[in-house]
């Protein structure tokens, strides 16, 4: 299905998708759209051109002629962003941790193995313990 | 008397009979003496003094214009040998034409006129059947009563039965100072029987005292069959024209109207037409109309389908009724009829045409009046902008209930139906209870006139017009792999920002920022997501699927329903 990717004048890309069901053609739609992104090149390309995982989105660039592509440095980025972010969450859950145990909760165990649980779930739970 | 006429003058016997009876014929000619009787009809009936059941007489008439009243006589009957080139004509003299003999017994069968043409300019009948139970048959006959101040009927039937069969009677009358109520063509005022088919009847009345009729029974036993006639009744004065009055309190099998063809017409100044006037002191006529056709010509004041008194009812079968005028009265009127303008039914294929396709719009309308509206069904509109109509010209004489059906025909504009906007005459504003009804891009609405309050109704629409209640725009998409809409509407496209990141695009802009939009997900996996919805733009609604750190995430789906005005 064709699909319009807009580049950015950062070099991230947004990627319109035409609705099936509008009454405006996709010529017309795609004109609506693109007044949010006056000046920004783009291309109509199918949606097979994309990368077939969102896993990496935010590391999408592109720049016309050339299509959509995952930017190792941007990913690199990403990655360290979503490290700190897990970090970040994993130093909520363990100050969470100590305060249950200092409690008189009589749910505390209860609450602690939850804890425990998303704890567990975070891949870098153990460096930041 | 004897007579040799028959075979000396080549005389043809009538059709259908064995002959005539040379002993019982009797020849009228106007001139010569060689066979013939005599030189009146009158003379040759009074010479007929034995005629009975049992020895009948016939009368052979021939061309000429005869000059007399005619008084017969039971068992004589009338046969005109003459043709429309060379006519038998009977003038009356002084007062009614025919006058029909007083019979005292049923068995005692009257008699046959055939072929004659009857012409009357005297204030008198031209038929006159006073009194007795004999049965007279007119079969052929040309009545012609053209008279000013008549006070008169064509035929005044008081007794028996009397036949009409292929007759012409022309009722010509041009004032009138004699005071009558009325003037009929059939006046049949005590118990009797009238049959009348396959006959041309006219009334030509100018200036009228009274009422015109084409029947008007005036009895409770009056039976009557009236079946493939054409009826015709014209009256000039502030009179009604009327085809039916009864006041017979007969059943409906004995007061039959079949394959007639009626039409009335009352151009003068406040003049009326009526169909039928059922109105009996008993509260118990009927009157079965089946297959006949009943039109209005010009009609200056009321035009009555009918009037039923209470009790007294008409049945109406298979008729075409050519006027939208309600019955009028407390009695029954029960109409079947395939093509009556008040109770249509239609089997088959139903077809709207009368499109009308005005100039664009180009600006907002008020009083809209395109060249053509009075006579169309569907407008198709185009514009070059979204713009207002605050009212439709409503054409008083075919408002009332007028059903009127508007295209949008334009892909991107919208039309607004204003209401009761002040900018448009008060007749021709629209009723929307409140609220505008914006007909989108493509879509329809259908009008109606309600005549109580004299104001456009819309009754029917392909889509909700910008009501406040309604959702206005939705959309569920995926969020994981390549992005896919599953469905959508008033969507034109998605744009894909980033992680958890979504720009929607509406096809209709809402009318500003300040709409309700409400974003949610599906995803089983995760719990700790939110939607938060910002940056909403007439156009478009950027929506958003963070994690509880604020990370851009992507569910399984994203939905999306917005609620605003357009």
């Amino acid at each position: 299905m064709k699909c319009r990717v807009v580049y950015k004048p950062d070099g991230t890309v947004a990627v319109i998708h035409y609705a099936p069901k509008s009454r405006l053609s996709y010529e017309d739609a795609m004109a609506r759209a693109m007044k949010q992104f006056p000046g920004c090149d783009f291309d109509d390309i199918d949606t097979s051109e994309l990368p077939q995982t969102r896993a990496d989105r935010n590391a999408w660039r592109g720049e016309k002629g050339v299509g959509v592509r995952v930017d190792a440095g941007a990913k690199a980025a990403q990655d360290a962003e979503k490290r700190v972010a897990q970090k970040l969450e994993a130093y909520k859950l363990r100050a969470a941790r100590t305060e249950v145990e200092a409690s008189a909760d009589p749910d505390r165990q209860t609450i602690l193995d939850k804890i425990d649980a998303q704890l567990a779930e975070l891949p870098q739970v153990d460096r930041v313990r | 008397m004897p007579n040799l006429a028959i075979g000396i003058l080549g005389v043809s016997p009538p059709p259908g009979g064995g002959g005539f009876d040379p002993d019982n014929t009797v020849i009228v000619a106007k001139g010569g003496t060689g066979g013939v009787d005599s030189n009146t009809i009158q003379g040759a009936i009074d010479s007929i003094t034995d005629a009975s059941a049992a020895k009948p007489y016939t009368v052979l008439v021939f061309p000429g214009t005869y000059i007399e009243d005619l008084m017969l006589q039971p068992f004589v009957s009338l046969y005109g040998l003459g043709d429309t080139l060379y006519p038998v004509q009977v003038v009356a003299a002084a007062g009614a034409a025919i006058t029909l003999p007083n019979v005292a017994a049923v068995a005692d069968a009257g008699l046959t006129i055939k072929g004659i043409t009857f012409i009357s300019a005297q204030d008198a009948p031209m038929v006159n059947l006073p009194a007795g139970m004999g049965s007279f048959f007119f079969r052929n006959c040309m009545f012609l009563h053209s008279v000013d101040n008549l006070a008169q009927n064509l035929v005044e039937q008081a007794a028996g039965e009397l036949f009409f069969d292929g007759c012409e009677l022309l009722y010509n009358m041009d004032g009138n100072t004699g005071g009558a109520s009325e003037h009929n063509v059939f006046s049949v005022t005590a118990e009797a029987d009238l049959s009348v088919k396959n006959c041309r009847l006219s009334a030509n009345i100018e200036d009228p005292t009274g009422t015109v009729n084409i029947i008007h029974a005036a009895n409770a036993a009056i039976s009557i069959s009236f079946d493939n006639n054409i009826c015709r009744s014209y009256t000039s004065g502030a009179r009604t024209c009327l085809f039916v009055f009864t006041e017979s309190t007969l059943s409906g099998d004995e007061q039959k109207f079949t394959g007639n063809y009626v039409e009335l017409s009352a151009p003068g100044f406040a003049g009326q037409a009526t169909t039928y006037l059922i109105d009996s002191g008993g509260n118990n006529s009927e009157v079965r109309s089946v297959h006949n056709v009943y039109e209005y010509g010009t009609v200056a004041g009321t035009e009555n389908l009918v009037i039923v008194a209470n009790g007294d009812a008409l049945y109406s079968r298979l008729d075409y009724w050519g006027t939208n005028a309600d019955p009028i009265g407390l009695g029954t009127f029960e109409n079947t009829s395939m093509w009556d303008p008040d109770n249509m039914e239609l089997a088959g294929r139903q077809n709207w045409t009368g499109v009308l396709t005005p100039a664009q719009i180009t600006a907002n309308q008020n009083n809209y009046n395109p060249t053509g509206l009075d006579n169309a069904a569907i407008m198709h509109l185009d514009s070059n902008g979204s713009y207002n109509i605050t009212g439709i010209t409503a054409p008083p004489q075919h408002a009332e209930g007028r059903i009127l059906v508007i295209y949008n025909t334009n892909q991107d504009k919208r039309i607004t139906l204003m209401d009761q906007d002040g900018a448009s005459l008060a007749a021709n504003r629209f009723a929307l209870g409140g609220k505008d009804f914006v007909i989108e891009a493509g879509q329809c609405v259908i009008l109606q006139y309600d005549d109580v309050n004299n104001n456009w109704r819309i009754i029917g629409s392909s889509h909700t017009g910008g009501g406040e209640s309604i959702i206005k725009g939705w959309i569920q998409f995926s969020g994981q792999g390549i992005v896919a809409i599953q469905d959508s509407y008033n969507v034109s496209s998605i744009a894909d920002n980033g992680a958890g990141n979504y720009t929607v695009f509406w096809d209709t802009d809402f009318a500003n920022n300040d709409y309700a939009c409400v974003t949610t997900y599906h995803d089983n996996s995760i719990l700790d997501v939110w939607t938060p919805t910002s940056l909403l733009a007439a156009a478009s609604a950027q929506v958003f699927c963070w994690r509880s750190t604020l990370v851009g995430y992507d569910p399984d789906f994203y939905s999306v329903m917005a609620i605003g005005d357009q």
